[in-house]
């Protein structure tokens, strides 16, 4: 019988070096997919932050009572530009998309600009990119979910303590961005 | 040896239990990999693994599947064939197809293409067919064999056919890649894809349903591969008298 005792102790070892392995492995994954899903969300961020100088030049010969709103989008931008930290460049892209959300409806008020075909194209233009940048935020926000979900559960729970896997910051939206922008006529 | 021997069967039974284990865990990696990824939306979907949920859609109409000559978008089947050996006998797979048109995958923000070559279909079965020597049988299968090239004269043959048709809800996680140049954000430029050093599924079952069922597999391999390897291993001892029950 020692011959059949081996082979299931066998199975079972080989069967938790793979559970194991696997298991650690899929953290990784997890890991890899927030990193990847982040990096993703910037790409789209580099095309928006291309249209920026494109968009102040158009509106900045019709808004010159405006000069603020359009200064403060800049210093956003180079702000962005200019960041490491992924909390820093979250709060500058927050800030370029409350400047830009003012930005479209404060245009409502100079109708020369609102006939302007390259204004409405970029308009257009940056309104895909923040369909774009609101789904992959989502996005985001799911991978983290799972994997800070997967961190806290078991068997994951005892290889996150072991080996440092620490729960991940959602991206969340401001306050300031889900309210609507007041326009003055 | 003769017929009663069973170390020829207790050999091949060993060798599938273990073989059994290890598929057992790869099924249980696919499991992992759909349960990790989250489902993308398509209007916003980047290179690299992703996981898509809507409906079929046509890229140059419809197909129809070989067997029930079903219009779809996509399908699968397996013929086999019943064989004795000796006093056994069993069902063995004697042809195999699936298609390769590509089609659309289409949710409430666009659309993308799926090239489906290379996929791991997880999905119902649609249509089964039986025909049976010195039976009249199903006419429309036997004519699909002939199609096929399947021999059936003095053969006892089922089929089993699965396909996607057109509006039916999809599951895809596949590998999303360029389809030549232009912007990423643009989906019409991205198609999903088989890659070798990922995972690529196509399915009929929600996200849900589709890990119960590879859970359920996996699991049922995990633990049935070694206890049909383990006593295949103590009828092989038995026979070399190596051990006494």
């Amino acid at each position: 019988m020692i011959w059949i005792g081996l082979a299931i102790f066998g199975f079972i070892t080989l069967g938790i070096i793979l559970a194991a392995v696997g298991t650690y492995n899929n953290l990784i994954a997890l890991r890899n997919n927030i990193d990847k899903a982040f990096a993703n969300i910037e790409v789209i961020l580099k095309q928006r932050f291309d249209e920026l100088p494109k968009l102040i030049d158009t509106c900045k010969g019709y808004m010159t009572h405006e000069r603020t709103l359009l200064e403060n989008i800049v210093n956003a931008r180079t702000k962005f530009l200019n960041s490491n930290s992924t909390e820093e460049k979250a709060g500058a892209e927050n800030m370029v998309t409350a400047g830009l959300k003012s930005l479209f409806a404060v245009a409502e008020n100079y109708p020369d600009l609102k006939a302007n075909q390259n204004f409405l194209d970029l308009q257009n233009r940056i309104s895909v990119l923040e369909e774009s940048i609101a789904d992959r935020r989502e996005f985001f926000n799911e991978a983290v979910t799972l994997y800070n979900t997967r961190i806290q559960s078991i068997p994951e729970v005892f290889f996150a303590a072991i080996l440092g896997f620490t729960a991940r910051t959602l991206l969340e939206i401001p306050k300031a961005e889900t309210q609507d922008v007041k326009i003055q006529f | 040896m003769s017929d009663k021997d069973p170390t020829i069967g207790a050999l091949i039974g060993l060798g599938i239990g273990v073989g059994l284990f290890f598929s057992g865990f790869k099924k249980w990696e696919k499991r992992r990999a759909v349960s990790r990824t989250p489902t993308s939306k398509i209007r916003s979907a980047a290179v690299g693994l992703c996981e898509f949920f809507g409906r079929a859609k046509p890229n140059h109409g419809t197909i129809l599947s070989p067997i029930s000559e079903t219009p779809c978008l996509y399908y699968y089947y397996e013929i086999e064939e019943y064989r004795k050996s000796g006093k056994s006998s069993r069902w063995v797979r004697i042809q195999t197809g699936k298609s390769a048109e590509p089609f659309f995958v289409e949710d409430q923000t666009g659309r993308i293409l799926v090239l489906p070559s290379g996929a791991t279909l997880v999905a119902h079965e649609d249509e089964q067919f039986k025909l049976h020597t010195f039976m009249s049988g199903d006419e429309a299968f036997r004519a699909a064999l002939y199609r096929l090239g399947v021999p059936v004269l003095g053969n006892n043959l089922r089929a089993h056919e699965i396909y996607i048709l057109e509006d039916d809800p999809v599951y895809v996680l596949g590998d999303v890649k360029r389809n030549g140049t232009g912007s990423e954000v643009n989906q019409e430029n991205l198609v999903v894809t088989y890659s070798k050093d990922s995972f690529f599924i196509i399915s009929d079952r929600s996200e849900k349903e589709l890990l119960s069922h590879l859970g359920w597999w996996s699991f049922l391999k995990i633990v049935g591969g070694p206890i049909l390897a383990i006593i295949c291993l103590l009828i092989l001892l038995t026979r070399f008298n190596l051990v006494d029950i």
